[in-house]
């Protein structure tokens, strides 16, 4: 029996993964659980198919109520990711992979506040680069040769080549030949963990992409 | 990109000696950049992922398994992506090797070997296991200490370089040490973060099992 939007459930405190009407929830343990939102997966194997089904749920006293759901297949189709990067960021959230989900058009942090809005092109481009955690709260996303775009403390910053299209109005372009042989080890992650604001943090990149660069 | 391609642009082979940056994440190998992640131990094995052409398709990547000795690196294996028709692509254990790197997996498999982050080998994984293992929530203990949960079918304790799987008996034996338990222990069987945090202070995996054998018995009263 599956869920439905407008179904009411009940749930253990701080559920990780509980089994509803024959459903097997995952709800991870990086949500914030302060707010009345929380988000959580189920996954069935059909052949040779991954079925993600992605719920949302609204507390309410002690009841949770089924306002949203969302299914998709595995994929490793880019061109078929424009359509499911919502629900795939929801997932990657739930997993503690992202400090960050994407809905309807915006960026939400942990504690469901609106970061900004993003395109489409941007969301996927977030999606499938190579995330890099520097804190629970910060991240660097990395585009071998195009861009590194930092999510820290719910703010956002695009660095990105001349050489491809701005995919964010506030992005900082540089030149292409920065990013051509960029490299990043563990000191420059250890340097970038003991800076403190996204200013600093911006800099210090732009200063270590030129020094390869030389 | 083919995998003609991929060999053919690639400029470091199987055996040659390499020069690697002290703990390398995102780095230059030969004319290739390629990302070995934050989350592996690098003091004697590193394995990373080439980032070529990922903007066309997902899983064109090739991998490679670095060993260390001394400041020298050698290459010992290059994985690469292959397009042939697999009978079963769930079977195809390379994605096991980027899910690792990119910290999402606690372990990685070649050859049916399991490996943990210190790329210790843990157990041979049978493709029946492989695809549980695969399909499994990944709950995070402490480092180096996951449960891995199959509702309804088995939860897979890897503690360090030691596993334990507790299956339910209407399945066929995952692995020569699974613990078979009746069905009923796993129907119903949920976890919350309360009890997920008495884990974290326990030292071994028979403690491990055996605490979560009497929750799951808890559970089934």
């Amino acid at each position: 029996m599956d869920l439905y939007i407008g179904d009411y459930i009940i749930l253990p405190p701080n559920p990780v993964s509980v089994r509803i009407r024959d459903l097997d929830l995952y709800f991870g343990t990086n949500q914030d659980r302060t707010t009345d939102r929380l988000f959580a997966y189920s996954r069935e194997q059909q052949r040779n198919n991954i079925i993600f089904t992605v719920y949302t749920f609204k507390r309410l006293s002690r009841k949770f109520k089924v306002v949203n759901t969302g299914i998709y297949y595995d994929t490793k189709d880019i061109s078929t990711f424009f359509t499911i990067y919502n629900l795939v960021s929801i997932v990657d959230f739930i997993d503690g992979k992202l400090p960050f989900y994407i809905e309807n058009g915006s960026l939400w942090n942990r504690q469901h506040q609106s970061i900004c809005t993003i395109t489409p092109e941007f969301g996927v481009l977030l999606l499938v680069s190579i995330p890099l955690i520097i804190s629970p709260s910060r991240c660097l996303f990395l585009r071998s040769n195009t861009s590194i775009t930092l999510f820290y403390d719910d703010k956002i910053a695009v660095l990105q080549s001349s050489r491809v299209k701005q995919f964010y109005s506030d992005a900082i372009i540089l030149d292409n030949v920065l990013f051509t042989n960029f490299q990043i080890t563990q000191h420059i992650i250890d340097q970038l963990k003991k800076i403190e604001t996204l200013e600093e943090t911006i800099v210090y990149l732009k200063r270590e992409m030129t020094f390869n660069a030389l | 990109m083919d995998i003609p391609d991929a060999i053919e642009e690639f400029s470091i082979k199987t055996n040659q000696q390499i020069d690697l940056p002290p703990d390398p994440i995102f780095v230059k190998v030969g004319n290739l950049q390629f990302f070995f992640g934050p989350n592996q131990d690098k003091s004697k094995k590193l394995i990373g992922y080439s980032v070529m052409k990922p903007e066309t398709e997902f899983n064109t990547e090739m991998s490679i398994i670095v060993r260390r000795q001394g400041e020298k690196y050698i290459v010992t294996d290059i994985i690469y992506p292959d397009y042939r028709v697999v009978i079963d692509p769930s079977l195809d254990y390379r994605n096991t090797i980027e899910k690792f790197i990119d910290g999402d997996l606690p372990f990685y498999i070649t050859n049916k070997i399991l490996w943990n982050r210190k790329h210790k080998r843990v157990c041979n994984v049978s493709d029946k296991f492989y695809l549980i293992l695969e399909q499994s929530f990944i709950v995070p203990i402490v480092q180096d200490r996951y449960l891995l949960l199959k509702p309804g079918i088995a939860v897979t304790v890897l503690w360090d370089n030691q596993i334990a799987i507790l299956q339910s008996s209407k399945l066929s034996k995952l692995h020569k040490n699974s613990i078979m338990l009746d069905p009923i222990m796993f129907n119903n069987f949920y976890f919350n973060q309360a009890d997920i945090n008495p884990l974290k202070e326990l030292n071994t995996v028979e403690e491990a099992t055996t605490y979560i054998k009497r929750l799951m018995s808890l559970n089934a009263m």
